[in-house]
């Protein structure tokens, strides 16, 4: 693991951030490798590259909770009992993440790992009975939280490697939303060049001969009673496409105007991701109880909201023994079909 | 979910260096890797990425385009999504 990788999880020390370097190099590797290109890329950028740096941090710390995640824990967990069905459906879940079997089984791992568990949430309005005074009611309405799609992505010697790691993930993922920003900048600014240029030569054929472009425009926006005032329609149209197409960039000005794209979509994730440690009393149906009451247990997890992810997750802790041997075959099936 | 479709491989690549080429060129950690060995002159891999816009991966895919890795020239195409199953 690099030094980039080891100050991920870490509060960032009073000053300079020396993270912030190596972030602004990985920020154009992954985005645009050419932005670097750019005059005083490096500067122009950091605001953004620290905003995502904080997010990141935020998100790794929130994962302080170790929770033993085995089959025989079930029962006593509260978290694992809303998250699994049952006590089998933990081992298979164990038995089907690749990441933690390549993970334990390379040269030199321990017996135990550390890894973040990735789960669906969604939580939904039901009709119950429900205790209210001393009678009991039916088709009272109830919330209902559910959990699934579990997936181990991040694992870790350490809990500390796991935070790191955890940061460095979501770095990465900011990184990716930003690209896709990027891909619709670039794929606005092709549509709305093609969309001048069709206007410009419609306007040359105006210019050139009237009666001409009506027949090759089937004479529908032309207005041949005042060829001046259509002629002045199309060219506020012009000068408002490359007002358009000046806001993406063009030419020269492109790698300076794709900077800023790039900045902003990182300065505008700040309120776009929402990362925070959610509190939830539930009862054994994972109905969802107010915090005054004293049944249910309490359960806390990180839950995760932005454009193009909403989950929930969860720090564990797994022994290589409770990963089930048989989930090695399971992955191989699932290769071959 | 969108994969890229890598062909020309050197025969001897493992999984490993396939993702690590990948991450070093700016793509996310991949979810999969299939490998298509066909008649073993060049040989392919289907990598998924679970969590990655076929845009994104567009954007991405030139950079590996054309790689030169151990005597062979890597060729990398975004693969078309899945087709729904016939009924």
């Amino acid at each position: 693991m690099s030094l980039f990788d080891r100050l991920f999880g870490r509060q960032p020390a009073a000053g300079s951030d020396p993270l912030l370097g190596k972030a602004l190099d990985r920020a154009v590797e992954v985005v645009e490798p050419k932005l670097a290109l750019a005059r005083d890329w490096r500067n122009r950028l950091a605001p953004g590259v620290s905003a995502a740096i904080a997010i990141a941090r935020a998100g790794a710390q929130c994962l302080q909770q170790v929770h033993d995640l085995s089959a025989a824990n079930w029962s006593s967990d509260p978290l694992l009992r809303a998250v699994f069905a049952n006590a089998d459906s933990v081992s298979q879940v164990l038995g089907r993440m690749r990441e933690l079997q390549r993970f334990l089984r390379a040269p030199g791992a321990g017996t135990e790992a550390y890894a973040v568990l990735g789960m669906s949430f969604e939580t939904r309005k039901a009709l119950g009975s429900a205790l209210v005074g001393d009678q009991v009611r039916s088709e009272v309405e109830r919330t209902q939280a559910n959990f699934g799609d579990h997936r181990i992505r991040i694992v870790a010697a350490s809990a500390e490697e796991m935070r790191q790691a955890a940061g460095l993930r979501i770095f990465n993922e900011l990184l990716l939303g930003v690209t896709l920003e990027l891909a619709k900048a670039d794929e606005r600014r092709k549509e709305l060049n093609v969309e001048r240029s069709l206007l410009q030569a419609r306007l040359r054929m105006l210019e050139h001969n009237e009666s001409a472009l009506s027949e090759e425009f089937g004479g529908e926006a032309v207005d041949t009673a005042d060829p001046l005032a259509e002629r002045a329609e199309m060219q506020r149209r012009l000068d408002e496409l490359s007002a358009a197409m000046a806001q993406y960039g063009g030419g020269t000005e492109g790698l300076d105007r794709q900077l800023e794209i790039v900045r902003d979509a990182l300065l505008s994730a700040r309120e776009l991701v929402r990362i925070e440690t959610r509190t939830l009393r539930v009862d054994a149906m994972n109905t969802v109880l107010d915090e005054g009451q004293t049944a249910g247990q309490t359960i806390e997890f990180v839950h995760i909201q932005a454009p193009r992810i909403a989950r929930a997750f969860a720090a564990v802790r797994v022994q290589r023994a409770d990963v089930p041997a048989g989930g090695l075959s399971i992955a191989a099936v699932e290769r071959t079909l | 979910m969108a994969s890229l479709w890598l062909t020309n491989l050197p025969a001897d690549v493992t999984d490993d260096e396939i993702a690590s080429w990948l991450e070093k060129y700016g793509f996310p950690r991949c979810d999969e890797i299939m490998r298509v060995p066909g008649d073993g002159s060049r040989p392919g891999a289907v990598i998924t990425f679970a969590d990655l816009d076929e845009e994104v991966l567009r954007r991405l895919q030139p950079r590996i385009d054309g790689v030169f890795v151990r005597n062979k020239t890597i060729r990398a195409q975004v693969a078309p999504p899945p087709r729904a199953e016939p009924r």
